[in-house]
């Protein structure tokens, strides 16, 4: 779809991944613009809920992006992270979500250039892909059938 | 029989258990019932057959809450309530030493929903075990059905059909029924393309009714507040719109990872047969492959969600 | 008035659905993947009408699970009460039909009307199925109610084997059959073979206990462990409640988003420990035995005070849906053996 731009919504860590966020904009590297950014402290905190319910409300991808395995300023909330991610990308997949639509990455507050080729990857990624409907809930669906 | 009422009878006063959670002929035919009985004198109202369906380790973490987690409280386990009891255990809601595992060989448990399918609405009166064969009696039909037509999908694939861990266990160990592997039905279903792997959940879960039936027979849905009935914030809204109700499938799902041990209470309890378990059955496979973990297996192993391994498999991560 | 009996030879009844779908919106119970519900029926739909009992009730048909009540915007509210064609519910059973008697005392109170409820069940012709083969989990005869009642219903539908026979109970439904071509009188014979069945019917049923004393029974029991013993199983789930034809609580909620909104009505149950908790965390009915108590008292004693009978048809669902067998009617009889100092099992 030529003119599709989608909403992506992003989760980044706040020591690592929204620090290298920062220094793409400060080294003022490109990227796609499409992204909307939710600061968390770790990647750890982002309950799948959240990238749930971002379906839902008509986001068209999410991706969440921490620390390293390794470098996390918690020690190990990105290692716990990794396996709940795990899960919910083998369950969402499972049932048919294109793959592209959930992400995760790892990017250091270093990583500016890394970033923005993360954002960038998804973005086209979700471009192809189109419109999210699987878990779209819009208020139509609340329509009493008879009306 | 004899030898289940007889040994319960020893057990109730070796143990001075306060509480013995089993189960008792239910008041439909092929549907037993659970009992909690608190004298061995109730113990001749004890049965265990193939009717037993339901995860009795469910009320044990009902005893916690009524304040009663002090009592010595046996339970009548099938393998998997038996691995249900130890993952509680594991999960710090009851304590070891107060609970007592009384394990029976399970050849299999009948699933009322697919008799309820199979039968289309009718409803039987009697039956008649001859073997592998179930006669059913309905007023003015007959029908025979293989056991396996009838027994739950848990069963046909079940690994552990006695418990791992016990105090006690009456009865000859059984064989798993090895109808069918484990993860057979999950790995043909991911045959499909992704649009109709979609579109037969989307059928499915558009029957729920969310009547949480699936949640409460589950052992391990023991939150004192579901995420469902969480309004600060409200995560999914409460009516039976497709989108909230397959959030809560799926969240479900998530919440009890390498918890789950198909007991199948979940699919039996739902009164409109979803295929409540496919989902779940995936997320196992994973957890056990990714991570090496089986749920309630040994009284030491961390579950596998609540641990983790530096070198934890990450290729999906960009 | 003596209103005849029609006739419908079976072959004729897609014509006939067809000719109801020219002036109602028709639901009838639809089969679809082992699961039969009622749903409007698609031109060339075929109807389930040899299932003896829907799994769900024909409650939705009047009372949508989700229902909006209006859509907000900023200042502007729509109501969104249904204003669509008239309904006519094809091949409820007369335990269906007779909850919508019920259901009509809460909904359309002299003093307080439900203009949702009202609007799809005002104008409404309610055709009732009667049931050949009662399944062994009914017990609607217990309760005033039997396979060939027809209570609530405006036409009672009888299948004779190769036809149906359509008795007009109401003037409306009398109105709408007298309007319809194709169907012919019913003979004497026809009307003997319905007759049949009705008692062949009746006689597999058995003989009802008598539940004269059933809330009276009840009211002395308020403090009695019976409510220990019922409740001890009891998973706290919704399967009865979401199952019954005669259940009607529910929640209103909002839901919005960027300016946008809708209120709407849901079903919710007694069952579960939100219905009742309180802003500041106390819950009157704090455990299951108490929200169980309530499910029973409500039907069996409360109904009775407030609408004049008992809140139950004995269909039947709570008893074949509930996940640990928790079976109303033994309750019933437990209760009158407490009462009478037997000390009742269940």
């Amino acid at each position: 779809m030529k003119d599709f731009e989608p909403k992506i919504m992003t989760f980044l860590c706040n020591w690592c991944s929204y620090a290298g966020a920062d220094l793409a904009g400060v080294s003022r590297i490109q990227y796609p613009p499409n992204t909307r950014v939710i600061r968390v402290p770790c990647s750890g905190r982002v309950d799948p809920l959240f990238i749930l319910k971002c379906l839902q409300d008509g986001y068209d991808g999410v991706l969440v992006s921490g620390c390293h395995p390794g470098d996390c300023h918690y020690i190990s909330g990105n290692y716990v992270a990794r396996r709940k991610f795990a899960i919910l990308k083998t369950a969402l997949e499972f049932m048919g979500m294109e793959p592209g639509r959930v992400q995760f990455s790892w990017v250091s507050a270093g990583e500016g250039e890394k970033f923005s080729q993360v954002i960038s990857k998804v973005t086209e990624g979700v471009k192809i892909l189109g419109p999210a409907r699987k878990l779209v809930k819009s208020m139509d669906s609340l329509e009493s059938p008879h009306d | 029989m004899d030898k289940l009422v007889e040994k319960i009878k020893d057990i109730f006063a070796d143990e001075k258990l306060e509480l013995l959670i089993g189960y008792t002929k239910g008041t439909l035919p092929l549907r037993a019932t659970p009992i909690l009985i608190e004298s061995a004198d109730d113990a001749g109202k004890l049965i265990f057959d193939f009717t037993c369906q339901n995860n009795l380790a469910r009320y044990l973490v009902d005893e916690k809450k009524r304040g009663g987690d002090r009592r010595r409280v046996g339970i009548i386990a099938k393998g998997c309530d038996a691995r249900a009891v130890v993952q509680l255990v594991l999960e710090g809601q009851f304590e070891r030493e107060n609970v007592v595992i009384i394990g029976v060989p399970c050849r299999g448990v009948v699933d009322p929903g697919k008799l309820r399918k199979k039968l289309a609405g009718r409803e039987i009166v009697n039956f008649q075990v001859n073997g592998e064969k179930i006669t059913l009696f309905g007023n003015g039909f007959e029908l025979e059905l293989k056991r396996s037509e009838l027994l739950s999908d848990s069963c046909l694939a079940c690994r552990y059909p006695n418990a791992v861990q016990y105090n006690y266990f009456i009865g000859e160990p059984a064989e798993p029924l090895g109808v069918r592997d484990g993860y057979a039905s999950v790995d043909e279903f991911e045959q499909k393309s992704p649009d109709e792997r979609w579109a037969y959940f989307e059928k499915e879960y558009s029957k729920c009714i969310r009547c949480y039936a699936c949640r409460n027979a589950c052992p391990m849905c023991y939150c004192e507040e579901c995420f469902v009935d969480c309004s600060t914030p409200q995560w999914i809204g409460k009516g039976n719109d497709l989108s909230d109700t397959i959030i809560f499938h799926i969240v479900r799902v998530l919440h009890t990872a390498g918890r789950c041990v198909d007991c199948g209470a979940c699919a039996a309890a739902c009164p409109l047969n979803i295929d409540i378990r496919m989902l779940g059955k995936r997320v196992e496979k994973e957890v056990t492959e990714r991570f090496g973990f089986t749920a309630g297996l040994d009284f030491e192993t961390q579950p596998a969600m609540a641990a983790f391994n530096e070198n934890d498999k990450e290729e999906f991560i960009m | 008035m003596e209103m005849d009996t029609y006739k419908l030879q079976k072959g004729n009844l897609e014509r006939f659905l067809q000719k109801l779908g020219e002036k109602f919106v028709v639901h009838a119970p639809v089969e679809s993947d082992g699961v039969v519900a009622f749903s409007e029926l698609m031109p060339g739909q075929e109807s389930a009408l040899y299932f003896p009992r829907t799994h769900k009730p024909p409650k939705d048909v009047f009372y949508p699970q989700t229902e909006v009540m209006f859509h907000y915007e900023k200042d502007i509210t729509h109501s969104a009460e249904y204003k669509g064609k008239p309904i006519a519910l094809f091949g409820a059973r007369p335990c269906d039909a007779k909850s919508f008697v019920l259901l009509e005392r809460v909904f359309i109170d002299p003093k307080y009307e439900d203009p949702y409820w009202a609007a799809r069940r005002n104008n409404a012709l309610v055709f009732s199925l009667a049931c050949n083969d009662p399944l062994p989990s009914c017990f609607c005869n217990w309760l005033d109610g039997g396979p060939f009642s027809n209570t609530g219903s405006d036409v009672l539908v009888t299948d004779i084997g190769d036809a149906y026979l359509f008795e007009p109970i109401s003037e409306n439904g009398e109105s709408f059959l007298s309007s319809v071509d194709m169907l012919k009188k019913a003979t004497k014979k026809d009307i003997e073979k319905a007759q049949n069945a009705k008692e062949r019917a009746e006689l597999s049923m058995g003989e009802p206990p008598k539940l004269d004393s059933l809330k009276v029974s009840l009211d002395a029991l308020w403090d009695d462990p019976l409510w220990d013993k019922v409740s001890s199983k009891c998973l706290g789930c919704a399967a009865c409640t979401y199952s019954c034809p005669t259940c009607y609580c529910f929640d209103i909620q909002d839901e919005s988003r960027r300016g946008k909104g809708v209120r709407i009505r849901l079903w919710d149950s007694c069952m579960f420990p939100l219905f009742t908790k309180e802003g500041s965390g106390h819950n009157p009915r704090p455990t299951r035995k108490y929200r169980l108590r309530q499910r029973f008292m409500h039907k069996f004693s409360y109904f009775v005070e407030k609408q004049g009978e008992f809140g139950c048809v004995g269909c039947g669902r709570c008893v074949s849906f509930c996940p640990v067998n928790i079976d109303i009617r033994n309750f019933i009889i437990g209760v009158f053996q407490t009462a009478q100092g037997k000390g009742g099992e269940q």
